[in-house]
């Protein structure tokens, strides 16, 4: 336990204090406020901890020292969504109590560290660096083709990422990292999915709404009730606050590749429609403006981006197989595909969450 | 864990900092823990100073790759170094447009026909490229010849897609029916024959397709009998595209013999 270790070193480096001026490392550092302090913490725990044992009250976490960088618990039996309400203002923070104590456990009389200052926004170690993979689904449905995830894989997978730990976050969170302002989840996963099929309402949404996933749904407008999701489907995720409506192009028309016969004006003219004209229809339909592009094929050039750019989009998600780290250039993000006719294996392999340098 | 120290000698100055940040909240009124948080935040000021020096010449020089590897070392040593960041992104943006642009290369052939390398990356895109071709044809309701054609063509280059060949047999059947409502016999029974060409490796499909014939067959044959009086003629000719829909069909050839034997 830290706190032991740091106790330890902090008698230790009482009684040696003028044996050795040398300082071995910080759990060494002491003086005798920081010895009273402690002892009388841990007394002060102690006795705590034999009032839980009298009673079933429950044990809250002591602050041992703050500043503007850290607050240092000793842990009571608040788990660290509790601690981040408390301590964050936010339940949803945990992950940053959880991520700063890396392997030492939030459990009763456990030192824990809470950051207070957000130093790493962009995930940096000394190892490696964070990567953030985006997977891009499809339909769902049973009739077997590649692009077709059954219900029970897609079930399969979600319980998978709950399982292993990994937390499923929303594009506007993957937005704030791409900034280098926002410190993500050591294990964040972004979940897509392309083209507005009904299945989505009917198949992925249940699941998504049990596992309590956010996804970002990216239609082309021209299937919106027109054999994909009907306008009341769309709003209703909408409506839930886990799923993002966002836009894939009016047509579906490859926006790289110029058209038979099409003319530089009328290129640049379906450019434009196709990045303009579903942003338009998804606001209208829902009360708010895009602001994420996913390019159908997953092909782009400068042009399209340019029009992107134009259109107040700030991101743009391409399919090219890969995870993205902060420094990723925010209008070519990479997406892995999820097929139907590949194994969790496969499925767990395109989670590569951290790049060894 | 490993210690401060431990963590400066390994060349993790980040983390060291880190640790002597945390014993400088757990001992606010000593100095120890103060200068080291001082000598390191120096420490990697200074570091990371020379890094981007060299790190910038190799960028001028062209040397793209060195200076990669150094900026994400800046990046381990001090997370908030924007001009490095700013650099590594730069890089990444040109990696990203040179793959994208190898990416539309392979659109591009792909929407010509032509060969393409077999490996499982280039085969799933392609698999994509396909499907969504068929879907921008579904929703080009006029043209139902296209999205047939598109259809054949992503079954001839994935013959095991099944739900892709019973979208097929399903919109031959419907163009059959269509064809055979508006009595163009001939159409129709051409939508059947190229369905079973098309789907001629699946038992199950091709049974559904004789299945159908039979259909139009029995269809056929009950119209021709409810002519025989009236136009007995006109039914036997009836019973002759009923039997080319259903070949086997013993009942309609029995009563075309019959009624030529009169």
């Amino acid at each position: 336990m830290r706190l032991s270790r740091r106790l330890t070193a902090t008698v230790k480096g009482a009684l040696s204090r003028n044996q050795s001026g040398r300082l071995l490392s910080a759990t060494a550092i002491s003086n005798d406020k920081r010895s009273k302090l402690l002892i009388a913490g841990l007394f002060l725990s102690l006795f705590v901890m034999l009032g839980v044992g009298c009673s079933s009250r429950p044990v809250t976490s002591e602050i041992l020292a703050r500043d503007s960088e850290f607050i240092v618990l000793r842990g009571g039996n608040e788990d660290a969504s509790e601690l981040a309400r408390r301590y964050l203002g936010d339940e949803n923070l945990g992950w940053v109590i959880e991520d700063a104590n890396e392997s030492r456990s939030i459990a009763s009389g456990n030192e824990i560290i809470i950051p207070l200052q957000n130093n790493n926004p962009i995930g940096f170690e000394y190892e490696g660096y964070q990567t953030v993979p985006i997977l891009c689904y499809h339909r769902f449905g049973n009739k077997g083709g590649r692009l077709e995830v059954s219900a029970e894989q897609f079930e399969q997978q979600l319980a998978y990422l709950k399982q292993h730990d990994y937390r499923v976050i929303h594009l506007d969170e993957l937005y704030g990292f791409l900034k280098g302002e926002r410190a993500l989840p050591k294990r964040s996963v972004v979940l897509t999915i392309d083209d507005g099929h009904r299945s989505i309402y009917t198949i992925a949404y249940p699941l998504l709404k049990k596992f309590n996933f956010p996804a970002t749904v990216f239609v082309y407008s021209d299937y919106m009730n027109n054999g994909g999701l009907k306008t009341s489907e769309l709003k209703t995720m909408h409506a839930s606050g886990l799923i993002s409506l966002q836009p894939h192009s009016k047509t579906h028309s490859n926006l790289a590749l110029n058209g038979v016969g099409e003319s530089k004006s009328e290129y640049h003219k379906r450019v434009r429609d196709e990045v303009r004209l579903p942003s338009r229809k998804l606001e209208s339909t829902l009360g708010k403006a895009p602001k994420y592009y996913a390019y159908p094929f997953g092909d782009t050039n400068a042009q399209v981006i340019d029009e992107l750019q134009a259109n107040g989009l700030l991101l743009g998600l391409t399919v090219q197989s890969a995870a993205n780290a902060a420094f990723t250039y925010p209008y070519l993000l990479n997406r892995s595909m999820i097929f139907g006719d590949r194994s969790i294996d496969d499925f767990a392999a395109k989670l590569k969450t951290f790049q060894a340098r | 864990m490993l210690s401060a120290a431990k963590h400066e000698k390994k060349g993790d100055l980040y983390r060291a900092l880190k640790e002597y940040r945390i014993a400088r909240t757990l001992s606010p009124g000593s100095r120890k823990p103060a200068n080291q948080v001082k000598r390191l935040e120096n420490l990697i000021a200074e570091k990371t100073a020379k890094l981007m020096a060299i790190a910038e010449k190799k960028y001028r020089q062209g040397k793209t790759q060195s200076a990669e590897v150094l900026y994400l070392k800046i990046l381990t040593l001090d997370p908030k170094y924007k001009a490095a960041f700013n650099r590594l992104r730069e890089l990444n943006k040109k990696q990203l447009h040179r793959k994208m642009q190898q990416k539309v290369a392979l659109s591009q052939r792909y929407r010509k026909n032509s060969t393409r390398k077999k490996n499982r990356q280039t085969e799933d895109e392609g698999y994509i490229y396909s499907r969504q071709a068929i879907l921008e044809a579904e929703n080009r309701a006029k043209d139902v010849a296209g999205y047939i054609g598109e259809l054949e063509k992503h079954i001839t280059k994935y013959p095991n897609d099944m739900e892709l060949k019973k979208m097929l047999l399903n919109v031959r059947i419907v163009q059959a029916r269509a064809a055979f409502g508006a009595s163009d016999y001939d159409r129709s029974l051409s939508h059947l024959t190229d369905a079973e060409e098309s789907l001629s490796s699946d038992k199950k499909l091709l049974k559904k397709l004789s299945d159908a014939r039979k259909e139009f067959g029995k269809e056929l044959y009950l119209k021709g009998l409810r002519r025989v009086r009236s136009e007995p003629v006109n039914a036997i000719e009836i019973w002759k595209i009923a039997l080319k829909f259903d070949p086997h069909d013993k009942r309609t050839q029995l009563r075309i013999d019959t009624f030529e034997n009169r």
